[in-house]
């Protein structure tokens, strides 16, 4: 959102040129019918920073629990989370919609004034009639337009789909339904998730243990045990994944509250087949 | 329990689970009949359709006290015929190489599959003994014969 976010009330942005003779009420109507996009914006950031803490908070207190809680109401609050987030970046794009419809036909006119003819007195009270009506009604046809060719791109939806927090919460409520399958794949290149047989693989590349305190790199999203790549760390400077050409450092490594959140929920549903394993196993 | 050690358990428990086909490996027993973790004997079939599908050959790798930091050592039997492999059998490749593209996320069966694929395509950059890499450059009957007769030598080979 941050680069959305402006100081200045877009209203005073409206201003034509002094000879354009717009009555003043329509700088009123166009008030009622605009948001005021600093407000909005600003209100939107702080929303979605509050809704982040609120699901970073839900992941740790899910990680720190040695039993799994009960998740359904945990399912319900992140639906309406999506949603609250859903509507605040709606409300955001379509006030950034108004600005660009605003902006498109401010543009029509003063283009327009410089090819007509000379206002006279008789041409004033004409343009008084209908124009000024018609600068309001333009702007909003403008406005409906851009919103009906945004449905059919569905330019919202992927906007949306790679705002942090929208996309976080769904990769956790994918998570909580199936801890083994792929999140969807926003971007491409980005994604270093292992996949096996499509399965996210919840084993630490150097042990091939399952992860208990999983790192990812940075620098290339792999990810590790961090006791391991630690080590690893301390001779090489090199990704320990074959193919990768990442140099990592040890501030490179952030904890993968993801991987974690999958390890957990894996376990716990008791889908295990390690222990059995390792008594019949070696 | 150190890194080397719970890592090749790993290892034996991924291979138990699922292995490419035609291939084995295992760790050796040691002299009280426990098994000895640090090395293990393997057998690679030659990919079909090529000079080397007759055979399985018989490898022996060796994990260092380092590994997975480190790369184990794959030898075939010494004098074994292939242009990439030292008289003594060492294999010379580049994944097994710490210098050159060694990570420690390179699994046993990622090893094997590289070294099936050695054999069928040696790397004419890197010659590793005289006779092979010699007829593989200049005398392709003589390579041909003397690797399909290595072959024959291999077929049905096991270490019971």
């Amino acid at each position: 959102m941050a680069e959305t976010a402006t100081t200045t009330d877009f209203m005073d942005d409206l201003s034509l040129p002094r000879y354009i003779p717009l009555p003043s009420d329509s700088l009123t109507i166009l008030s009622e019918i605009m948001p005021k996009k600093s407000d909005l914006c600003a209100q939107v950031s702080a929303d979605l920073i509050r809704i982040e803490k609120d699901v970073q908070e839900f992941i740790d207190f899910v990680l720190n629990e040695d039993q799994l809680p009960d998740l359904e109401p945990i399912q319900k609050s992140l639906d309406i989370y999506s949603d609250t987030i859903y509507s605040l970046m709606r409300s955001a794009y379509d006030a950034e919609m108004w600005i660009n419809a605003v902006t498109e036909i401010k543009n029509r006119y003063q283009a327009q004034m410089h090819t007509e003819d000379e206002f006279n007195l008789q041409s004033l009270q004409s343009f008084r009639e209908n124009e000024s009506a018609l600068f309001v009604d333009a702007i909003r046809e403008e406005y409906e337009h851009s919103k009906q060719v945004e449905s059919q791109a569905h330019s919202f939806e992927s906007h949306l789909k790679h705002e942090g927090p929208y996309q976080y919460i769904s990769n956790i409520k994918s998570i909580i339904e199936n801890p083994e399958a792929p999140l969807p794949d926003m971007n491409e290149e980005e994604d270093g998730v292992a996949i096996s047989g499509g399965k996210v693989s919840f084993n630490d590349p150097i042990s091939l243990m399952m992860y208990k305190n999983p790192h990812k790199s940075r620098r290339c999203n792999h990810v590790f045990e961090l006791e391991h790549i630690k080590t690893h760390l301390q001779s090489h400077v090199t990704c320990p994944v074959a193919g990768c050409e990442s140099q990592i450092r040890t501030s490179d490594l952030v904890p993968d509250k993801l991987m974690a959140l999958r390890v957990k929920v894996y376990t716990v549903r008791g889908k295990v087949y390690r222990d059995a394993e390792q008594i019949v196993g070696v | 329990m150190s890194l080397t050690k719970i890592r090749l358990q790993e290892e034996r428990k991924l291979w138990r689970k699922d292995h490419p086909f035609g291939f084995f490996a295992k760790p050796v027993k040691t002299a009280d009949g426990s098994l000895d973790l640090t090395t293990w004997k393997a057998g690679i079939p030659g990919r079909d359709n090529t000079l080397w599908a007759e055979g399985t050959y018989p490898v022996t790798i060796t994990f260092p006290d380092e590994y997975p930091s480190k790369p184990p050592k794959v030898k075939f039997p010494a004098g074994f015929y292939h242009p990439n492999v030292y008289p003594s059998g060492t294999i010379c490749l580049s994944i097994l190489n710490e210098e050159q593209d060694w990570r420690p996320a390179i699994t046993l069966k990622q090893i094997v599959l590289g070294i099936q694929e050695l054999l069928g395509n040696p790397n004419p950059d890197s010659p590793a003994q005289e006779p092979a890499w010699r007829a593989f450059a200049k005398d392709k009957v003589t390579y041909e014969k003397k690797i399909k007769e290595q072959a024959k030598r291999y077929v049905n080979y096991s270490f019971n």
